[in-house]
């Protein structure tokens, strides 16, 4: 128990240097830095934009009321910042396979899969946090809760949204891991881009049976920000908890398993 | 000319090699429209007219409009520039008999064929399927006003992007600056949504930019929301930004190389 609880706090302090290496690095040029926070937080004004637009027409959509949506958009923001700011969807797993760089981080006496992830971060999409959380406290203003509930709600969301990253980030970890074979894996990262924001509306606007079962059997973009937003909101959910705990646990362990069957193939283009 | 012909073509073979990789970020795009199509689609469930807008002109917006973001697309020049710049690769290209500036436009002409024929083989696929829920305009002279708005546009954002990256003659790291500038020119030309589903003002102050006249008004053009006359009033602006433009560039460009350190040599 005394070893496991020193791993992880050997983990998380390598993690911290990790992150303030990142924020050094971006701070070395801080209009750079700053120029980069705005945009993030212009991409995230058009994204709530586009949700005031579309309630200035419309009631709700597909049953979701407009303080319902926001807490969806909310939700993926949440996800996304956290996803830029922790691991920059592994682009570092890209860059250094395509540079041949990656033998630098393998040799540490670390978890490779751990290293490579946090090895590159974009501090400034820390933005996108601060923002979603600004969002989620509108929405949830907007919204009738009791204190009761409301606490126990909360919990299971944010409980949910973890599993919500280790999905995403296992996702990525597979796309990325392509590289290993094709080098340029970076148009497979598009579409899985694409796809994932996708998951900044509520899936029932997918009233396609086959879409359906694809955003949530397949790609489950469905447990990414609606599963979540509707646990804050309607209360727990035994089976979609589950089905959510579940999927990021398979999601994770098979996303490791691929990364490393993919170091296998991986040739160092700089030895 | 044979000179930037052969980087045309060699630029062509090269991103040959890459084609798998273009495909997808085609394909990848395609689900953005997708994604815009859904929600479109169940948003015009709910009431007949947006802001003018009829369900099958909104579903032409997102379908047309895909297809010309693509078409005027230039991938990442800024970076390359800023990296020729501070890598003192540039000073091979100064030292040959042939202008910088259009050495970039040629590569950028020979990266865009296999883009746009993914592109076009796509759109067809998805108007076909579509084309009930779409208004198809075969008018000639809207088609004929269309393309060349569209090759001006092209060149539009190209010399933008170049702009941007000869920046990188007194700043080290831009990346910030198109980051932020290629989300602002994307909002104003109206690729994000409609911009008269913002207050009138967003229109009045994107007819001060360029990027409206290279997204907006050429899908006004074909919905026939304009006339042909403010078409060509649209494609008139165009020619001007491309000129002014063009000067900038030779402007900064004069600039840049006083004080160019040619980094490496």
């Amino acid at each position: 128990m005394k070893l496991i609880a020193a791993k992880i706090i050997r983990i998380y302090r390598i993690w911290l240097m990790q992150l303030y290496s990142n924020i050094m690095r971006r701070m070395a040029y801080p209009g750079n830095f700053y120029l980069m926070a705005i945009g993030s937080l212009f991409q995230m004004f058009l994204s709530i934009a586009f949700v005031n637009i579309i309630f200035s027409f419309i009631n709700n959509l597909a049953g979701w009321s407009y303080h319902q949506a926001l807490l969806v958009v909310a939700s993926y923001m949440l996800i996304e910042g956290f996803m830029w700011g922790t691991c920059a969807y592994l682009n570092g797993l890209s860059k250094n396979i395509q540079e041949g760089t990656l033998d630098g981080l393998l040799v540490k006496p670390i978890d490779s899969q751990f290293f490579v992830s946090v090895w590159q971060s974009d501090p400034e999409d820390w933005m996108r946090v601060i923002t979603a959380i600004v969002l989620f406290t509108i929405a949830i203003k907007g919204l009738d809760f009791s204190q009761d509930k409301f606490i126990l709600n909360l919990f299971l969301y944010l409980f949910l949204l973890i599993n919500s990253y280790f999905i995403i980030y296992s996702i990525t970890l597979v796309i990325r891991s392509i590289t290993f074979w094709t080098t340029e894996g970076d148009g497979l990262w598009k579409i899985l881009e694409t796809l994932t924001r996708l998951s900044q509306y509520p899936t029932d606007i997918f009233y396609h049976s086959i879409a359906r079962f694809i955003f949530t059997a397949i790609l489950p973009l469905a447990f990414i920000s609606t599963v979540p937003a509707k646990i804050l909101i309607n209360g727990p959910d035994i089976k979609l908890i589950l089905a959510s705990t579940f999927l990021a646990i398979i999601f994770f362990i098979a996303s490791r398993k691929f990364f490393h069957y993919g170091l296998k193939h991986y040739s160092s283009a700089s030895s | 000319m044979k000179k930037y012909w052969k980087i045309i073509t060699n630029e062509f073979q090269r991103h040959l090699a890459y084609r798998a990789n273009i495909v997808s970020y085609s394909f990848g795009h395609l689900f953005e429209i997708i994604s815009q199509i859904v929600i479109w689609t169940v948003i015009f469930q709910g009431t007949s007219m947006i802001k003018g807008y009829t369900y099958p002109e909104m579903m032409t917006y997102v379908i047309i409009g895909w297809f010309i973001l693509f078409a005027t697309s230039n991938y990442g020049f800024e970076e390359r520039i800023a990296k020729d710049i501070h890598q003192g690769t540039l000073s091979n290209m100064i030292v040959k008999p042939m202008s910088y500036v259009r050495y970039i436009i040629a590569v950028s002409m020979g990266r865009v064929v296999i883009a746009l024929i993914t592109v076009a083989v796509i759109e067809t696929v998805l108007i076909f399927l579509l084309r009930n829920k779409i208004i198809i305009n075969l008018d000639p002279a809207t088609l004929l006003l269309m393309l060349f708005m569209l090759l001006v546009a092209f060149f539009i954002k190209l010399l933008f992007s170049i702009l941007i990256g000869l920046i990188a003659f007194w700043i080290i790291e831009i990346s910030g600056t198109y980051f932020s500038l290629n989300i602002f020119s994307k909002f104003m030309s109206g690729a994000y949504f409609p911009m008269n589903l913002l207050p009138a003002v967003f229109v009045n102050i994107s007819l001060f930019f360029p990027f409206i006249y290279t997204f907006f008004i050429p899908l006004q053009l074909y919905l026939k929301k304009i006339t042909l006359i403010e078409g060509l009033r649209g494609l008139g602006v165009e020619l001007l930004w491309l000129f002014l433009l063009y000067l900038l560039i030779k402007l900064v460009w004069h600039f840049g190389l006083k004080k160019y350190e040619a980094a490496g040599v």
